[in-house]
């Protein structure tokens, strides 16, 4: 009878845990981004995007950013 | 078998649903934090966990009309019971109202679970937000919103220079993932309040409670979710009207 119980406990302990192991083995790792900041810069020249500019040209020496 | 023996039976079933069910899902209610934690607040892996359970869950619900309509139902007819007698619907709404109840308190482990889990994540979110960042150009100090959870342009005051601020994975699943825990912990009375009225008509076969009530109902629901929305990210004010629009026509176009 006891044997019966600890059993079923058992049971009831490995369902939950196989759920939980088997969601952490199966779910995909994505690589997580880190807050923080970064500034476009100018290939040709380097130059930062100052404020009340668009992300077309540079504002510097006028090359194309994309 | 008497109708005694078989009332019995039944209770029984009842009893060790009720008790399995609850077993599962407090150890569930103490695990799934753990695994939060473990996984460094990963939200994915948090909702696979929950589907998993989840479903073990709606099962052992499930079983009880299953059970009744292959078995109970035809054992209490044969203790010479009509489908009609006060004493055979009293069995049967035991089961159907242990199952109602059962997915009432599953609704309330999943709310309880995911709104303490989007609590830790707000935390620590709010934590990383509340640190120095600096302009990329000159080094300044740049102030950082703590209640914005998506990639912004900040203009450095000093330099005028132009930078992006990402606030990261964490950050970017308070939108994905906590707003709508806390919504949903914040508007659960009101839901449990109209799947109960619902469950009176499904028992009474008949609109106890008519179709104003449950949309008046289910309103109190969606305003209270999109209220709680904004309390946390205030950008979404802009959209109230539409969201609580969009959502109230799934009860009022569809049911």
């Amino acid at each position: 009878m006891q044997d019966n119980a600890e059993k079923k406990q058992k049971k009831e302990k490995s369902v939950l845990d196989d759920i939980l192991g088997n969601a952490i083995s199966s779910t995909k790792k994505h690589e997580e981004t880190n807050a923080g900041l970064e500034t476009k810069k100018c290939k040709s020249c380097g130059a930062a995007r100052p404020s009340d500019t668009d992300l077309k040209y540079c504002d510097f020496c006028e090359n194309q950013f994309y | 078998m008497s109708f005694t023996a078989t009332q019995n039976r039944w209770d029984t079933f009842l009893t060790k649903i009720e008790d399995r069910f609850h077993d599962v899902l407090s150890k569930t209610e103490a695990a799934l934090p753990l695994l939060f934690e473990a996984t460094d607040f990963e939200t994915t892996t948090f909702h696979n966990a929950w589907q998993g359970i989840y479903t073990q869950a709606s099962d052992l619900i499930s079983k009880i009309d299953s059970t009744w309509f292959d078995k109970v139902e035809e054992t209490f007819l044969d203790t010479h019971l009509d489908d009609d007698s006060v004493q055979f619907i009293k069995e049967r709404n035991k089961g159907f109202q242990l199952q109602h109840d059962l997915d009432q308190e599953l609704k309330s482990y999943e709310v309880r679970i995911f709104s303490e889990a989007a609590k830790k994540l707000l935390v620590t979110v709010k934590e990383t937000l509340s640190k120095d960042f600096s302009c990329t150009q000159c080094q300044a100090k740049l102030p950082v919103k703590n209640n914005f959870f998506r990639s912004y342009y900040s203009t450095c005051d000093y330099c005028q220079t132009v930078n992006t601020f990402e606030p990261g994975t964490k950050a970017r699943n308070i939108e994905h993932f906590a707003i709508n825990a806390l919504g949903e912990e914040a508007a659960l009375e009101h839901y449990l309040k109209y799947e109960q009225l619902k469950f009176q008509n499904y028992l009474k076969d008949r609109d106890v409670f008519g179709k104003d009530e449950l949309v008046n109902q289910y309103r109190k629901y969606i305003e209270t979710f999109l209220k709680k929305r904004i309390e946390i990210i205030p950008d979404y004010q802009d959209r109230y009207e539409k969201d609580l629009t969009a959502k109230m026509s799934l009860i009022i176009d569809y049911s």
